[in-house]
């Protein structure tokens, strides 16, 4: 089976404006990978935002997968959390996939809040927390997204090192690579 | 390795013996246990269910909880009593310590516990108060049912306190002595045979050191001993007494047993297949299948991406983007032989349109006003499709994904504020953050204002306009007279993954396909044409310089022809000859006498460098050679304007 690396980190957020943010990923994959060593999902510390509006978490990933298709490509899915001084939640949600080419590969992830309706946000502003959302497929399936409204909020930003092994073994080319090297002859 | 998995394959190992070819030992082992008679081999299949049954209940015990364990050691031997007892006639076979090498091997291991250091923390450690006349104290209830022969834990103490020298035990004959003790570290023997210490060894030796070591001689063992003392990390553990003093302490394993060779090689070799079973137990788990094309032209294209954010939307409601695939449409083809046709993997299941969800815009003021919209919607398209070899078609047809972004008011009126059109690419790519520009229909005044009062702006009938409209069957897809103008940029990445045969690649490589490339010895191909435009070029030279020569000749026949004209008639115009030198004088501002007695010698000269450019040209006088042709260039160049302008009378002609 072709096998897949991935290791990098989870570098931090920027534009969030908010002082407490930490954030939950976990990666979604096919039925066909299987999942040999590494974490597939965690959580990062509480970062105080620094005062060019980056929040800096450096949470650390590192998952070996092998796979006999390449449908299912995993993602990365974000879920970030973001206190108030009150204690009170909000939640932003996002996803990546991760690059099919090996390679080092920084990645940003655009994060979006769920708004509810408008005596929601009326709620929301006044007693504050906001809505969550219930099912985390729609996330990264993109299925009945369209009954959603959300909010722009902030970014994410990943550094992943993809490798790839024996893909190439199955005919399978994720680069242009060997084409160019193909015309060189 | 993790240790519970050693500890799986050893318990594995040890309980099934001959269950797994490992290695000649283990066989052994099972031959040997052909000897014994055949009660004793079934009370033995009786109890290895069991063995294994209490092996797994040690691990799930946590081994902080001393009385679980307690207790489950004492369930065990009651067990095994009421074995023995019911089976009375059974010969047990007496082991001595030893006398089975390779099952003392493999049953009596030391395991340590290094990590739970929970145990000898900084923290006051509570002493226990003994001294020599009592008996020892034990912080958990003595157990009765035990024998003494068969202790579990052993402790090893570290004592303050003093000794009363004059004071003799009557017994023992040791002096008596009062004070403090310190449990520096507990060694517990489990009724599977093997051994928890707590805390470990402070020397944490590397097992695959020891495999790599083959020279087994004693003296050496001594000195890398010691050197990897000086090496490698010490753990070193503390307690502190009540008084407040720290002690730090470290624990070596001292071994006075001269160390045997055979046992040293069978635990290497132990050591060796278990780490072998590790890697076939991973290589298991990775598997070596993988999803085959179906043949030879068979080939799979996986498009994956996400709409990641929109920008410059000049729009303050909420925006979603609709998204249409457009698949390759071969109606038109001429010809009906086209090289591939994209299918859609389990069409029935891939959404052709979806949208995303209705995002509010979030306007940033970093150097410039920007509204950002995020919607990281993720998309995923799997096409096949069938490649004809023969056929040095083009392929220009590609899905294509057609954008609609809308915008949602506060009272759910929708007005299309953007189309975009993005084609899906094909060959293996991954791009982050490729921009789509998207454009809005431009109505007139009055449906502006329509627009902004009342909502529904203009927009698309049909969505297709945005490529090429279907049903278009004109040579010219024309669009004028439709009024548009630009709006946001939609944000994409999308990555590509193509499956497919290797001798199909050059094929695939569209817009770039090289006919003569495309046979199966291409390698021959190439070499060939690489031949053939080698010799072509030194054609092209030949050439060139043949023309040179015959150019110069050429004007050496003028030259005789007007220097005959000049000598047989005399009977030039003279105003001709004047026109000749004033039109030398306007032209050239430099110019050598035009006498023509002047140019009779030059001729020689020119004779002879034409024979030489015929001539093979030897190859160490190029340079010279060349030198020489640039001079005789010039010249020839200027008489044979010269010539030209003396035809046509003046006119100027730029050559």
């Amino acid at each position: 089976m072709a096998e897949l690396h991935i290791i990098g980190e989870l570098v931090g957020a920027t534009n969030f404006g908010q002082d407490n943010l930490f954030g939950v990923w976990n990666i979604q994959k096919g039925s066909h990978w299987t999942h040999v060593s590494g974490l597939e999902k965690g959580q990062t510390q509480v970062d105080k935002r620094g005062e060019d509006q980056v929040n800096v978490w450096a949470h650390p990933i590192d998952i070996h997968y092998s796979t006999s298709v390449c449908v299912g490509w995993p993602k990365v899915v974000l879920q970030v959390w973001f206190q108030d001084g009150y204690g009170r939640n909000d939640f932003g949600y996002g996803v990546v996939n991760i690059p099919s080419q090996s390679g080092t590969f920084d990645l940003t992830c655009s994060i979006w809040k769920p708004l509810g309706s408008l005596k929601d946000r009326i709620m929301e502003m006044i007693i504050g927390g906001s809505s969550q959302v219930k099912d985390d497929s729609i996330v990264w399936n993109g299925e009945d997204r369209h009954k959603l409204t959300t909010m722009t909020v902030g970014t994410v930003h990943l550094h992943l090192n993809v490798l790839l092994r024996n893909f190439s073994k199955f005919d399978v080319i994720t680069t242009n690579q060997q084409s160019h090297n193909d015309d060189d002859l | 390795m993790y240790r519970e998995d050693i500890d799986d394959l050893l318990a594995d190992i040890v309980n099934n013996p001959s269950s797994e070819k490992l290695s000649p030992y283990v066989q052994k082992e099972s031959d040997r246990s052909t000897l014994r008679s055949e009660p004793a081999l079934q009370q033995e299949q009786q109890t290895k269910p069991k063995r294994k049954k209490k092996k797994r209940s040690r691990r799930e015990e946590n081994a902080d909880d001393e009385e679980e364990i307690e207790s489950e050691e004492k369930e065990i031997i009651s067990e095994e009593i009421s074995e023995t007892q019911s089976n009375p006639e059974t010969p047990l076979i007496q082991y001595r310590w030893g006398s089975n090498l390779i099952k003392d091997l493999l049953v009596h291991r030391l395991s340590t516990v290094t990590n739970n250091d929970d145990f000898f923390t900084n923290t006051t450690q509570k002493p226990i108060n003994c001294n020599s006349n009592s008996e020892f104290p034990r912080s958990y209830p003595e157990d009765t049912s035990r024998t003494k022969s068969t202790p579990t834990s052993m402790y090893i103490m570290a004592n303050f306190g003093r000794i009363f020298e004059n004071e003799k035990n009557l017994n023992t004959g040791v002096d008596r002595w009062e004070g403090e003790e310190y449990v520096l570290c507990i060694i517990r023997a489990m009724p599977d045979g093997s051994f928890v210490m707590k805390p470990g060894l402070s020397l944490l030796t590397d097992p695959s050191a020891n495999q790599q070591e083959q020279n087994n001689n004693q003296k050496e063992e001594q000195i890398r001993f010691n050197e990897s003392l000086l090496q490698t990390k010490e753990k070193s553990f503390m307690f502190r007494t009540e008084d407040g003093n720290v002690y730090e302490y470290t624990i070596h394993l001292h071994n006075d047993n001269p160390i045997n060779e055979e046992k040293m090689l069978l635990r290497r070799q132990l050591m060796n297949t278990i780490n072998d079973r590790a890697v076939s137990m991973r290589n298991n788990l990775i598997g070596s299948d993988f999803v085959m094309l179906s043949n030879e032209n068979h080939c799979r294209i996986h498009v994956f991406g996400k709409i990641s954010y929109g920008l410059d939307f000049d729009c303050n409601d909420a925006i979603f983007v609709k998204f249409t695939l457009k698949m390759p449409d071969h109606q038109h083809e001429v010809d009906s032989d086209f090289i591939s046709q994209f299918k859609l993997q389990d069409a029935s299941q891939t959404k052709i349109t979806s949208s995303t969800q209705a995002s509010f815009p979030l306007v940033t003021l970093n150097y410039q006003i920007r509204s950002k919209v995020n919607y990281d919607f993720p998309f995923e398209f799997h096409f096949s499709s069938h490649v004809q070899t023969n056929h040095n078609h083009l392929h220009h047809h590609k899905p294509k994904l057609l954008f609609e972004v809308i915008s949602v008011d506060g009272w759910g009126r929708r007005r299309v504020i953007g189309y975009g059109r993005y084609t899906l690419p094909t060959d293996p790519y991954y791009c982050q953050g490729v921009r789509v520009p998207t454009w809005k229909p431009k109505g007139s005044i009055r449906q502006n204002l329509r627009d902004f009062y009342l909502g529904g702006g203009p927009e698309l009938e049909d969505v297709t306009y945005v490529d090429v409209p279907t049903g278009h069957k004109d040579k010219i897809l024309n669009k004028f007279g439709f009024l548009s103008e630009p709006s946001g940029t939609l944000v994409l990445d999308v990555q590509t993954i193509v499956q497919r045969k290797k001798t199909n690649q050059n094929l695939w490589q569209f817009g770039r396909i090289k006919p003569s490339l495309l046979d199966i010895n291409r390698v021959e191909d190439a070499i060939k044409k690489n031949a053939m435009i080698k010799a072509e070029e030194e054609r092209r030279r030949q050439e060139e310089l043949e023309e040179e020569a015959r150019r110069l000749e050429e004007e050496l026949e003028a030259l005789n022809a007007l220097k005959a004209d000049i000598e047989q008639d005399g009977l030039v115009d003279e105003e001709d000859v004047l026109q000749q030198q004033q039109g030398y004088q306007d032209e050239e501002m430099v110019d050598d006498d035009i006498d023509l007695p002047h140019e009779i010698p030059e001729q020689e000269e020119h004779s002879q460098v034409i024979g030489e450019l015929l001539s093979p040209i030897p190859e160490m006088e190029v340079e010279e050679q060349q030198e020489e042709r640039v001079e005789t260039h010039g010249r020839q160049g200027r008489r044979g304007r010269r010539r030209r302008n003396q035809q046509v009378d003046g006119e100027d002609i730029d050559y």
